[in-house]
């Protein structure tokens, strides 16, 4: 029988209040009322081992305590090999399980894999409630990616009462993968018991609970860890994870500036940063990670595409050109495709900003460093168009077309160019050809008819 | 003709049959008749490369199986009670068994044996009375 201290439960009885107000109210600790909880003493139950317990354990025969003193020597001094050579000399049964078992760990050290899992099977024929040997097993396969096997043997040892960290976080991890959270957490929840200490099984708990979407378990677990590792960005960034689950937008943010300020350079993180900034509507602190993270490194078009899509769908254009403006000094070191794609993204801007000298510049820049920028020609020619510069649009969509990307929407484009030079005849004939490629527009018979109307109205009329 | 002679040998190697064997009957009537394991060292040496694939293993697996019937309390008790020397042929996990057999065998045939000295003793004794009764001078 076994008692715990009245101080660790009084400790504990104050966790457990502590706890509790944080999961009723995480932000008004001081409206929560004083909650008193007395708990009765616990009592723990040693188990009895009796006799099959033996056969859990191995040992060595009485005639092999000599030959066991020189293996040891010989270990010591790092000859493996030798231990081998002397133990291959014998029959598989000549030796006991517990010889067996040290030639299984060395061929496992020396990477023999094959040859540990026959003697480690050889074993457990003999034994087949050796928990060493199930556990070393499922080492064994876990190293060979067999995680069926794996699982199965770390399930034998714990069954058979290993209590091992180790085994227990391998079998919670194994679980977690194979079969899904739920059989995993207790899992992890023993190997935690046994290891307090060990960051890799709260870490693989939280990860579990967090699969079952058993987030207030996950949150009070993750507070724990991060009360006693308040440096450590990882926590909060998984603290983070979190809140975006439960779609507590402001604290995902406040963990994930935390991370950052401990430290975290991982780009994807600060363009996670930076997008919550947009959603939640500071877009100077946005906009200064996104300058941030493009001065950080090498200039990527793709990243300044999607802060570009970010901020226009915000309508942030005066921003956009400052991201831009900031990130065009690093432009010499791209490419040209991405150099075209970069004077595209200013001259849309341009655009939008009334500045059409500087948007033509740019298109054209954007031209001259890609012809076949599909995007840059079907933008110039709608550009054109508003500029009533119908003989530009209708090169920039003829030039658009060759180019199987953006044919479709070239000659879309094109109608609709016709349409504006009410040059109905020819909008016609050109939706009734792209109608013949693309019948998946479904909405062309209708236009299709109604420039079908007009014509006829218009010859009628003429008549 | 020459092909027929080397056919016939069927694997053996000097007079060793090296394929064809039941190798796991082999291993278990092996370990029942309390031999070692190493009886197979003959077929081992005897045939090198030309031994059937798998033959070792297989014959180890008879070998256990026979170990688990041989490895018995009785063996050990008819073993010691034969005056025999205790052998190492079962493994460390099965010679429980088998070695308080042979102890309680070997004390028994101990008692017997004293029993027998007791009762000749006796034997002897009482002849001397009789023969002292009688009148007769022991010789």
């Amino acid at each position: 029988m076994m008692r715990i201290s009245k101080r660790d439960w009084l400790r504990y009885g104050i966790c457990r209040c502590v706890l509790g107000a944080l999961l009723v109210s995480p932000y008004c600790l001081a409206d929560v009322p004083k909650i008193e909880i007395k708990f009765s003493a616990p009592a723990f139950v040693l188990p009895q081992f009796t006799g099959p317990y033996q056969e859990r354990e191995a040992s060595i025969a009485p005639e092999e305590y000599e030959q066991a003193e020189t293996m040891r020597s010989l270990l010591e001094a790092g000859k493996r090999q030798e231990v081998l050579a002397a133990l291959e000399k014998f029959y598989s049964i000549e030796l006991s399980p517990a010889m067996l078992m040290l030639q299984a760990q060395i061929y496992f050290s020396l990477e023999m894999y094959d040859k540990a899992e026959t003697t480690y099977l050889t074993v457990l024929k003999r034994m087949p409630q050796l928990i060493r040997a199930h556990s070393d097993l499922g080492q064994l396969y876990l190293v060979r990616e067999q995680a069926e096997k794996a699982r199965h043997h770390f399930s034998r040892a714990v069954a058979l009462g290993s209590n091992e960290a180790l085994v227990h976080g391998q079998l919670g991890y194994l679980n977690l993968t194979l079969f899904g959270p739920f059989s995993a957490i207790s899992s992890y929840q023993q190997a935690a018991a046994l290891e307090p200490e060990n960051m890799q099984w709260q870490q693989g708990l939280l990860a579990a609970l967090t699969q079952a979407r058993m987030f207030d378990a996950a949150q009070a677990l993750l507070q724990d860890m991060i009360n006693r590792n308040p440096r450590e960005p990882n926590l909060w960034l998984n603290q983070a994870a979190l809140a975006l689950h439960r779609e507590d937008h402001r604290r995902a943010l406040a963990s994930l500036e935390m991370a950052l300020v401990l430290g975290d350079k991982d780009l994807r993180n600060m363009k996670a940063v930076a997008q919550l900034h947009l959603h939640l509507g500071s877009y100077d602190r946005a906009l200064d990670l996104l300058n941030n993270s493009m001065r950080g490194q090498s200039l990527d078009m793709a990243t300044t595409r999607e802060y570009f899509n970010w901020l226009t769908q915000l309508g942030q254009w005066a921003k956009v050109r400052e991201m831009l403006e900031a990130a065009g000094d690093g432009i010499e070191r791209l490419g040209q495709d991405d150099q075209s794609q970069y004077y595209l993204l200013l001259a849309k801007v341009d655009v939008q900003q009334g500045k059409m000298p500087d948007a033509d510049r740019h298109f054209r820049k954007s031209l001259d460093l890609n012809p076949a920028n599909d995007e840059s020609l079907l933008s110039y020619a709608a550009y054109a168009i508003k500029g009533k510069n119908y003989v530009d649009a209708e090169l920039y969509y003829m030039r658009a077309e060759a180019l199987p990307k953006a044919e479709k929407k070239a000659q879309l484009g094109r109608a609709q160019l016709y349409i504006e030079m009410q040059d109905y005849k020819a909008a016609l004939n050109l939706l009734r050809s792209v109608y013949q490629k693309y019948p998946d527009l479904v909405h062309l018979p209708d236009n299709i008819e109604l420039l079908e109307n007009v014509l006829r109205a218009k010859n009628s009329s003429d008549v | 003709m020459l092909v027929g002679v080397l056919a016939s040998c069927g694997g053996n190697v000097k007079n060793q049959q090296c394929t064809g064997v039941d190798w796991d009957q082999h291993g278990y009537e092996t370990a029942k008749a309390g031999k070692s394991p190493r009886d197979f060292n003959r077929y081992r040496d005897g045939c090198g490369d030309k031994l059937e694939a798998g033959a070792t293993d297989t014959y180890l697996d008879g070998y256990t199986r026979g170990l688990v019937e041989f490895c018995t309390y009785e063996n050990g008790y008819a073993r010691g009670f034969s005056n025999k020397s205790m052998d190492n042929a079962c493994p460390v996990e099965m010679r429980s068994k088998y070695e308080r057999g042979y102890k309680v065998g070997l004390l028994e045939l101990k008692e017997k044996i004293n029993m027998l000295k007791l009762r000749n003793e006796n034997a002897e004794h009482e002849d001397a009375v009789d023969r002292s009764n009688s009148g007769a001078t022991p010789q």
